[in-house]
C-alpha cells in the first residue's frame, strides 16, 4: 500500500513538471494576440452604444437635438457639460474604446497575414479602416481639431492636434483606398462583423455613403472638395431600406439596447418628450409620433418645455418601441442618405430632382418605422410637408424634415442642425451657455496636454475653446 | 492624479506646488466678480484653472500634561491652517436647497426663495462686465443661485484650516495606603480619555475638514463627508 502511494506522488511530480515551465508565466485571460474578428465585434459594438445611450454622463445628444428633456435633474438639457465631465467620457469612449479597437484590430489582420497577401485580410483591413474613418469623423464633428496623425500612441502621450479640416482630407483620402481594396470576390469577418455580416457589396454602399455624408460636410467649408466627394460617391450609395446599416441589439443582457438599459432596467424616470419636437409634429399630424413618444394622461402628445424642470406622469415619454430589449441602433440609413442627396441636388453638386430625394427620405423614415406607404402618402401631400409648399428654403425644408427623421440618433441630429442651421433650436432661458455648437476639450487634455490643447494651439486654431466656437465646417 | 466631479481635478503639474485642485473659476474684473447681464456669476469656460491647494501652510500641535497631587490632566489640540478643500456636499445641497444659506431673507426683507416678481431673488455682490456694481437680481426658485448650477466649481472651493480639541484626559493615581499592606499590587490608576470633542474653529461649513476620499495623492475633496468619531473610554492601571 504505502509504495502504491509513494508510486502515485512520483507520477504526479513527474506529470506536473514535464511541460514546458514558461507558460505559467503567460496570463491566458488577457491574451496579447486574438482573433482581429473579436476586436471588430468589440469596437462596433462600442460605436453602436456610444451614439446610442441615453446616459447623462455620455451622450446627451438626444437633449441638445430637443428630442427629450428631463424631469428633475435638469443640468445637461441646459448645456452643464462640466458636473458630468461629459466632453472627456466622450473622448475617452471614441479613442479608447472605439477607434483604438479597430486600430488593434487592423494591427491583429497584419499578425495573422502580414502583409495582407490574401483578398480576406485586404478587406477586413478595409472594413476596419471605414470604420475609423467614420469614428474620426464623429470625434471632429464634436470637437473640431483633435489629435490625429500622432493619436493612440502610447509612447507619446502628448499628442498634437490637427486641424479638422486637414482630418477631412486625409479621412477622405484613406476611404477612397480602402473602397478601391475591397473585393467582393472575397469576404471579410464574416458573422464577426456585426453590422453587415461580412457582405462586401453592403461595404461599398456603406463606405459610399459615408463618403457622401464627408462631403456634404464639408459643402459650406470647402465647396469644390465637397462637390467631387459627392459626385463620386453619389452613384454607388444606398438604394433602398435593405442597405440600412443596423447594430442589432440582443434581448437578454449585456447586450441589449443601451436605451432599454438607461431607461427601463436602470427604473429611472428622467427624460419626458421635448415640446420643441412634439410642437414641430402635431400641426403636421406626424404618423411617427406614435412611435416616438406615448400619449400623456389626456391621450394627447404633449411635450415639455425643453430645460424646464417637468413633471413626468404629466407629459409624453419616449416610446415603446425605443424601450425594448432588442430595439436595433441605426449607424446609416437611407432615410438619412436620401436628404443628403436631395441637399446634394439643391447645392448644385449632383443632378436630378430634390423633390424626389426629399419625399424618398420622409418615405423610408416612415416606413421604418413600420407605418403605411398610404400613410407616408397622406403625409407628403400635407401642404406643409410637401416639397414644393413647405415653410422656407430648401435648408429648412429638408432640415426640418431630417430632424424628426434623425429621431434616436441624437448625434446626428445634432450635427445635422448646426450644418443646415433648421430647425432653429433656442437654448432654454437657464442655460449655462448658448447652443452648444461643438464640446469643450476634456478637462484631462487641457491639465494634461495644456500645450496642444485649448488656451494654446488647438484653442487659437478653432477660434477658442468654447461650446459657441463654431467648426470649421459650420459657416453660418 | 484624480478627475473628479464637477470637472475638478487634482494635480501635481510641473511648475507648481504639489496638489493643486483646479476646475472652472469665476471671472474677475478689477478684483471683483463678473456677474452676467441676467444676474448670475460668469463662469470661465474652461475647467484647468487653479482654484485651490489642498496643502495646509503648516500643521501643529499643543500637548500638555498637569499633576496636582494624585490627580493627571493633560489635553491634546490639533491646529491646520491653510490648504483648500473641494466640497461637493455644498456644490449639490446649495443646489438642491439643503442648507438654511439658501432660505434666508433677501435685502428687501422677502423670503429670497419667492419669485422675483414678488420681491424675491437675490442680487449678487460683484460687477457687471462693464465694471458697475451687479444692480439684476437673479430667481432663486428651483436649482437656485447658490449651488453648481449657477457658480463655478470655484465656488465650493473652502478653507480647510481647523484648530479642535483632539484629546483630553483625566486620571487618577490611588493612594498606596488603599492598596493593603502585603505589597502585592504596587499602584493603581484610574482615569477617563475622551478624543474629537470639540472642533474650536473651522471655516467649512458642515463637514469635518479632514475628511477626504482617501489618505493618498487625492485629497482636498470630498462628498458623502462623515464626521470624525468621538471616543470616550476608561482606563484601569494596575501594578504588580
Amino acid at each position: 500500500m504505502k509504495k502504491i502511494i509513494l508510486l502515485l506522488l512520483v507520477c504526479g511530480f513527474a506529470m506536473s513538471c514535464n511541460k514546458d515551465f514558461d507558460s505559467l508565466n503567460t496570463d491566458i485571460k488577457k491574451p496579447k494576440d486574438v482573433d482581429p474578428a473579436f476586436l471588430f465585434s468589440g469596437a462596433q459594438r462600442q460605436l453602436s452604444d456610444v451614439l446610442t445611450n441615453s446616459n447623462v454622463n455620455f451622450n446627451i445628444f438626444r437633449l441638445l437635438a430637443q428630442y427629450w428633456t428631463e424631469t428633475t435633474y435638469i443640468d445637461e438639457s441646459n448645456y452643464d457639460l462640466n458636473t458630468r465631465n461629459i466632453p472627456q467620457n466622450f473622448w475617452n469612449q471614441m479613442y479608447v474604446d472605439v477607434i483604438k479597437g479597430f486600430v488593434d484590430c487592423q494591427a491583429q489582420i497584419q499578425r495573422v497575414d502580414p502583409g495582407l497577401t490574401s483578398k480576406t485580410s485586404v478587406n477586413q483591413n478595409a472594413c476596419a479602416e471605414i470604420m475609423i474613418v467614420y469614428s474620426y469623423s464623429i470625434l471632429v464633428n464634436t470637437y473640431g481639431d483633435v489629435p490625429y496623425t500622432e493619436a493612440l500612441d502610447i509612447n507619446n502621450v502628448y499628442p498634437k492636434y490637427d486641424k479638422g479640416a486637414d482630418i477631412y482630407s486625409k479621412l477622405l483620402t484613406r476611404l477612397d483606398a480602402a473602397l478601391s481594396s475591397l473585393d467582393a470576390s472575397a469576404g471579410a469577418f464574416g458573422s464577426g462583423d456585426l453590422l453587415l455580416n461580412g457582405d462586401i457589396a453592403e461595404w461599398k454602399i456603406f463606405g459610399n455613403s459615408i463618403k457622401l455624408k464627408l462631403g456634404m460636410m464639408l459643402a459650406d467649408s470647402d465647396p469644390t472638395l465637397a462637390a467631387s466627394t459627392v459626385q463620386a460617391a453619389a452613384p454607388n450609395v444606398m438604394a433602398s431600406a435593405a442597405d440600412n446599416v443596423i447594430f442589432k441589439y440582443l434581448a437578454s443582457p449585456p447586450n441589449t439596447n443601451p436605451i432599454w438599459v438607461d431607461l427601463v432596467q436602470s427604473n429611472r424616470k428622467d427624460f419626458v418628450a421635448a415640446n420643441t419636437i412634439v410642437d414641430a409634429m402635431k400641426p403636421l399630424a406626424d404618423p411617427r409620433m406614435a412611435q416616438y413618444f406615448t400619449l400623456d394622461a389626456n391621450g394627447e402628445f404633449n411635450g415639455g418645455p425643453y430645460g424646464d424642470n417637468n413633471n413626468y406622469s404629466t407629459y409624453s415619454k419616449p416610446g415603446n418601441k425605443l424601450l425594448a430589449q432588442d430595439f436595433e441602433a441605426i449607424i446609416m440609413d437611407y432615410s438619412e442618405v436620401s436628404f443628403l442627396l436631395a441637399e446634394a441636388v439643391e447645392r448644385g453638386f449632383i443632378s436630378g430632382v430634390a423633390a424626389n430625394f426629399y419625399e424618398e427620405g420622409v418615405r423610408a423614415s416612415i416606413n421604418y418605422w413600420g407605418i403605411s406607404d398610404a400613410q407616408a402618402t397622406a403625409y407628403l401631400q400635407n401642404p406643409d410637408v410637401a416639397y414644393a409648399t413647405a415653410a422656407g428654403d430648401w435648408k429648412q425644408k429638408i432640415g426640418t424634415q431630417k430632424w424628426i427623421a434623425l429621431y434616436n440618433r441624437g448625434f446626428d441630429a445634432w450635427t445635422e442642425v448646426r450644418r443646415l442651421d433648421f430647425p432653429k433650436l433656442v437654448p432654454p432661458t437657464d442655460a449655462v451657455t448658448g447652443f452648444p455648437v461643438r464640446y469643450t476639450y476634456p478637462v484631462q487634455e487641457q491639465n494634461l496636454n495644456t500645450a496642444n490643447r485649448a488656451g494654446t494651439a488647438a484653442a487659437a486654431s478653432i477660434g477658442g475653446d468654447d461650446v459657441e466656437t463654431k467648426l470649421f465646417w459650420d459657416k453660418n | 492624479m484624480a478627475s473628479l466631479q464637477g470637472g475638478v481635478t487634482i494635480n501635481a503639474t510641473k511648475g507648481e506646488p504639489y496638489g493643486t485642485i483646479r476646475g472652472s473659476n469665476f471671472e474677475f474684473l478689477n478684483g471683483q466678480k463678473v456677474v452676467s447681464s441676467t444676474g448670475r456669476y460668469v463662469t470661465s469656460a474652461a475647467s484647468n484653472q487653479v482654484i485651490g491647494n489642498l496643502n495646509p501652510d503648516w500643521t501643529g500641535a499643543i500637548n500638555n500634561t498637569f499633576r496636582y497631587k494624585n490627580l493627571n490632566f493633560g489635553f491634546l489640540i490639533d491646529v491646520k491652517q491653510g490648504g483648500d478643500v473641494f466640497s461637493l456636499d455644498l456644490y449639490y445641497g446649495l443646489a438642491t436647497g439643503l442648507y438654511p444659506e439658501t432660505a434666508v431673507l433677501n435685502d428687501n426683507g422677502k423670503e429670497v426663495r419667492d419669485p422675483v416678481a414678488d420681491g424675491g431673488g437675490l442680487i449678487l455682490e460683484g460687477v457687471q462686465a462693464d465694471g458697475t456694481p451687479n444692480t439684476v437680481r437673479y430667481d432663486a426658485t428651483n436649482f437656485g443661485i447658490y449651488g453648481y448650477r449657477r457658480n463655478p466649481a470655484a465656488g465650493f472651493v473652502y478653507d480647510a484650516s481647523f484648530v479642535k480639541l483632539r484629546e483630553l484626559n483625566i486620571s487618577y493615581d490611588m493612594p498606596k495606603s488603599w492598596l493593603g499592606a502585603q505589597g502585592f499590587i504596587k499602584g493603581v490608576n484610574v482615569g477617563l480619555y475622551a478624543r474629537n470633542i470639540w472642533t474650536i474653529h473651522k471655516n467649512l461649513p458642515y463637514a469635518d475638514p479632514e475628511d477626504g476620499f482617501s489618505a493618498g495623492n487625492v485629497q482636498g475633496y470630498q462628498g458623502g463627508a462623515y464626521p470624525n468619531v468621538r471616543v470616550i473610554g476608561f482606563n484601569l492601571g494596575v501594578k504588580f
